[in-house]
């Protein structure tokens, strides 16, 4: 069995920053939602009271401005990381009741030669009724990798060293019907400099993906909003479809060997089966589809984005992955709960790929919880996931897995 | 029953019904108010700058001597103009279509896969329609790449290639619309490109658009 506790340091400056900074929000795929939160805020909890500041208090400190603070990561896999992490949060405009604005930025070098560098944007133009999201990130990374296929043997795991630079920028526009947002979004992925253990290739690996590759596109975005909360709701819907275009090959601007046309899609819903300990059902039911030539780092992979904890996430890659989480939370006493989660998925597209029991992912699990912002209802979370295939996963992070 | 009473009858019947409707008809109007559409705003004009970002799903063809090939593909454009009349918006266009792995008809035995993009940009003119149903016509030059398992890109020299988006967009707010459509893309080849003389792209788009 092996464990892993992932994102352990960057979990503890998460959590760090969110406590310290009341204008930085758990971002997901809705990118506004600015009523929801406060709705969170009146609920259950009071905010003033929660996070021990007077209105006067409030009036004189928002909590905005520079925060800086250490991050440290320990994942038996990726090794010992170190780095440090800063967000620098305001407000555009003149309306105190906006909501914030914030640009963050970590860096991570880890003992396994891996480095990360990620910016972060989250911009209200409150006047324009829109958000400019965005993630920047620059790798000189190397990962685990077993090709494409929902069935590949432990055997053709081989190193994968790589570098790259990735932007993923959203203009989120709050629409006039209540709790929908639509916008496009733009992303570039310029990735060089991709070696491969020997013997090479391994199995489904496309030789041509590890030639240096940029790929430019252009999509769009559909959501819909009404969760009561963002870190944490307790009810509520989210819906989310998203399809981009993401071709290479620009003419003069060689080298182009990938492309991919990607899917999004994701409905969730919380429900609060009864009042008392704030017991809550959530389920995800979710689907990420790609087309094309597909380069490795955009594969689907169960254990990615919280699906299916219990996974290693790049264990095992292939073009579609669709499948339902569900989980049970409960909130004991005070500070304290628990959960117990579930996951299956159906995982595809490799030509050879073959739908049996045996190549579902699936998990379960369980988990701790202490609530430390009740503003936003925000918890630390440990859980326990199991693969069915002898990994388990301990995963120790700030806000829930969706 | 008296002719005289029958008519009362009817005129009592009559009363109720006309104080029915009234009724209903005073309970329905806030609701009748409610359903109707909201009012055009200002914003709500095709005037002023355009832009139009879209995304679609299509078959893309590729044509060579031997025949045609076609295969799933995606398609991308970014307009950005000015409406030079009322519902007509003058503007560039760039777009392009790509796909992959697809089986070129050949004489041997075995097809070579290939994947190939297209890139284009001209300027384009757009109708806007009653009911916000639009029209966008726009040819311009363009580019053909293909790679094929060996892996040489091979890139043809500019031609002709054309654009043609037919759509509904509905109003989301501020100046904001979302649409959706019908696009056709064609780029031509002077010279064979990797082997293709033309491809075209038939698909569903999707649109965000500011006007």
């Amino acid at each position: 069995m092996i464990c892993t506790s992932r994102r352990l340091g960057v979990v503890l400056g998460t959590l760090a920053i969110l406590s310290a900074a009341p204008s930085v929000r758990a971002q997901d795929g809705s990118g506004l939602g600015s009523s929801a939160e406060k709705q969170a805020k009146l609920e259950h909890f009071d905010d003033s009271k929660a996070s021990g500041r007077t209105e006067e208090a409030a009036d004189e400190d928002d909590g905005r401005g520079l925060i800086m603070l250490p991050v440290v990561v320990v994942d038996p896999l990726l090794g010992l990381g170190l780095g440090a992490a800063g967000v620098y949060s305001f407000l555009l405009g003149d309306d105190p009741d906006a909501r914030g604005s914030y640009i963050s930025a970590s860096a991570l070098v880890t003992t396994n030669k891996q480095f990360r560098l990620a910016l972060t944007h989250d911009i209200d133009v409150a006047e324009e009724h829109l958000v400019l999201r965005g993630r920047l990130q620059l790798k000189v990374f190397s990962e685990d990798y077993w090709g494409i296929g929902n069935d590949t043997p432990d055997e053709d795991q081989r190193n994968l060293s790589y570098s790259s630079i990735d932007y993923l920028g959203r203009i989120n526009i709050a629409t006039k019907y209540e709790y929908w947002f639509v916008g496009p979004l733009v992303r570039f992925l310029f990735t060089w400099n991709s070696r491969l253990e020997a013997p090479y290739p391994p199995p489904e690996l496309a030789a041509d993906q590890l030639n240096d590759f940029l790929m430019v596109g252009l999509g769009l975005s559909l959501v819909y909003d009404s969760r009561d909360g963002l870190t944490n709701p307790y009810s509520g819907w989210y819906f989310a479809v998203e399809l981009i275009n993401l071709p290479s090959g620009i003419p003069k601007i060689p080298p182009s060997t990938v492309g991919t046309i990607a899917g999004i899609f994701e409905l969730r819903n919380y429900w609060k089966p009864w009042t008392h300990r704030d017991q809550v059902l959530a389920t995800r039911l979710h689907g990420d589809f790609s087309y094309g030539r597909v380069p490795f780092s955009m594969l689907p992979s169960p254990g990615r984005d919280d699906k299916l904890r219990g996974h290693l996430d790049g264990r095992r890659r292939d073009y579609n992955l669709a499948g339902i989480d569900i989980e049970y939370r409960v909130r004991w006493w005070g500070p304290i709960g628990s959960t117990f989660f579930a996951g299956w998925s159906v995982l595809f597209g490799e030509k050879g790929d073959r739908i049996t029991w045996e190549t579902m992912p699936k998990s379960v699990g369980a988990g701790l919880r202490y609530m430390v912002q009740k503003a936003d209802r925000l918890n630390l979370r440990l859980d326990f996931g199991y693969d069915f295939h002898g990994f388990t996963a301990v995963i120790f992070e700030a806000g829930e897995a969706f | 029953m008296s002719a005289r009473r029958q008519h009362t009858t009817r005129v009592r019947r009559l009363l109720a019904t006309l104080g029915a409707c009234g009724w209903l008809a005073l309970r329905s109007a806030p609701l009748l108010a409610q359903a109707a559409p909201p009012p055009i705003t200002n914003d709500e004009r095709h005037s002023g700058v355009y832009v139009r970002m879209s995304v679609g799903i299509g078959s893309m063809h590729l044509n060579n001597e031997f025949g045609t090939a076609s295969a799933l593909g995606g398609s991308s454009s970014f307009a950005l103009g000015y409406f030079i009349l009322p519902n007509l918006a003058l503007s560039i266009d760039v777009f392009g279509t790509n796909t992959y792995k697809v089986s070129l008809p050949t004489d041997a035995d075995d097809a070579p896969d290939v994947d190939a993009r297209t890139l284009a940009l001209g300027p384009s003119l757009t109708y806007y329609l009653p009911l916000n149903f639009y029209l966008s016509v726009g040819p311009g030059i363009g580019w053909i790449l293909v790679r094929g398992e060996s892996g040489e890109p091979h890139l043809n020299d500019a031609a002709f290639a054309l654009d043609v988006i037919g759509g509904k967009e509905w109003w989301i707010g501020g100046s904001w619309a979302l649409g959706a459509g019908v696009q056709l893309v064609y780029s031509d080849s002077d010279a064979t490109v990797g082997g293709i003389e033309h491809t075209w792209s038939l698909g569903v788009l999707f649109t965000v658009t500011k006007n």
